[in-house]
């Protein structure tokens, strides 16, 4: 590895593959190694002669550069020879060239030009060693030909019959009840203002010992179900202790202490056989959004509090994407 | 009067040196070959169809890397002749000129390229430090 590409690398991450650039550079090395030679050079070191080859190809692209540039500070797309020498006169500036402080001299006099005039009578000339391809070589990809060209029918795709019923359902419901829910939950502007005496809490998450008093049910008993158990309490438990939480302030006033006579929360969990990971379940949306419902209209001062419940509760689900799709029953 | 057709004059004898040396190129074979140019140009933006202008360029690149190369060469040279007072036998051995990045770092600092080479490569932080050191 010459010193000159391992600068490159150091720089940062490289813009053009490596494949794209070996060929060209290898051919630079050559082109460079036969100049070298015929300076009278007998021997290169590897590195001095990539890093000569690394500087040469900058040269021509800094050419390339700076002649565009005026090309385009000329209203032009297409560079003639007057930007080149434009471009060679910014090259030599640093080593100088004669006619360099005239600030009006003729472009076509130059005496950049001038010293390559005298170079090319001067120097012998050397071919290139190789005859070089033109490249890049744009190849015609083949494509894979469609069903149509080729005459055949694409197979048949089946869908279980339960994943239709979900993809219905799903499309069906969900702009249906939960859009102002959503909106709700995305948007924190849109959530319900705090009454006056209450105070948003941030929930908080259980130890161990304390939510064991949760009752965990299990309907269709599967062997998931059973594993999972512990997981999917600690899941909820910062919305158990929630709505704990929100029970105990509304009936003791300002007391924040957790009590330990609380009630009851069940779990029911369910395992459905989806093959989408969404965690909701079709039941959920069909026979308990009336019972839901139902329970938000009882009581309007704890309304809020039950909306945000459901809520994190809400999130809590997203966040746990497994297969399980849960209902949740509450025995106030 | 006669000022502004000497300046016409020298105008027209530029423009008839450039038009003639563009021709010349054709029959000029660069070192460079033209396709790699045009490649590298392509990757710079830079859009013509004139293939003197091509060679123009590869001629100008070929002159920058023979000055450079030449520079080196005499580095070389004087370094060599330096370092030859010792023993004539050496003298034999060390004809090779071989270009070395000492050479072209310095041949190239002319022309406003900086190429800094690694002195020596260690193989651990610690490596060549007192033992002393080393322990703590």
């Amino acid at each position: 590895m010459g010193v000159g590409r391992v600068e490159e690398s150091l720089i940062g991450p490289r813009r053009e593959s490596q494949v794209d650039r070996d060929f060209p550079q290898a051919i630079a090395k050559i082109a460079v190694a036969q100049i070298c030679e015929s300076a009278g050079f007998q021997g290169f070191q590897q590195s001095a002669l990539e890093t000569l080859s690394e500087v040469v190809v900058r040269y021509i692209r800094e050419l390339g550069k700076t002649a565009h540039t005026y090309a385009n500070s000329a209203c032009r797309t297409e560079c003639n020879i007057f930007d080149i020498i434009q471009g060679l006169e910014d090259l030599a500036s640093l080593q100088g060239f004669s006619g360099a402080s005239d600030s009006d001299h003729c472009l076509a006099g130059s005496g950049t030009v001038r010293e390559i005039v005298q170079y090319v009578s001067e120097a012998e000339e050397i071919p290139f060693a190789h005859s070089v391809p033109h490249f890049p070589v744009i190849r015609d990809r083949k494509q894979t030909p469609s069903f149509l060209q080729i005459g055949e029918e694409p197979p048949g795709i089946t869908f279980p019959i339960g994943c239709l019923h979900f993809l219905i359902h799903k499309l069906m419901f969900i702009p249906r009840c939960c859009k102002a829910r959503r909106a709700a939950e995305t948007n924190p502007f849109l959530s319900a203002p705090l009454h006056f005496g209450e105070k948003g809490v941030s929930p908080v998450f259980l130890p161990a010992k304390l939510s064991n008093e949760a009752v965990v049910e299990n309907q269709a008993g599967e062997n998931h179900a059973v594993a999972n158990h512990v997981s999917v309490l600690e899941t909820f438990a910062p919305a158990i202790e929630l709505m704990k939480s929100r029970s105990c302030e509304s009936e003791e006033g300002r007391k924040k202490v957790l009590s330990n006579q609380r009630p009851a929360v069940q779990f029911k969990i369910e395992i459905g056989k989806k093959s989408t990971g969404t965690a909701l379940d079709l039941s959920f949306q069909n026979k308990d959004v009336e019972k839901i419902t139902s329970w938000f209209g009882k009581d309007n001062e704890k309304d809020d509090k039950k909306r945000r419940a459901e809520k994190i509760l809400k999130e809590s689900m997203k966040t746990h994407r497994n297969w399980l799709s849960c209902k949740i029953g509450l025995c106030p | 009067m006669n000022q502004n057709q000497g300046g016409n004059d020298a105008r027209h004898d530029d423009d008839s040196a450039l038009s003639d040396f563009l021709a010349s190129l054709m029959d000029y074979t660069p070192t460079i070959p033209d396709e790699l140019v045009e490649h590298y140009l392509a990757k710079s933006g830079f859009q013509c169809p004139d293939v003197r202008l091509i060679r123009l360029v590869a001629v100008a690149t070929q002159k920058f890397v023979a000055e450079v190369a030449s520079d080196a060469l005499q580095q070389c040279k004087a370094r060599q002749s330096a370092v030859v007072k010792d023993k004539r036998d050496k003298q034999q051995k060390d004809k090779r000129l071989i270009l070395t990045m000492e050479d072209l770092s310095k041949a190239l600092r002319e022309c406003g390229v900086n190429v800094k080479h690694q002195e020596y490569f260690a193989d651990s932080p610690s490596t060549g430090m007192d033992p002393a050191s080393r322990d703590e």
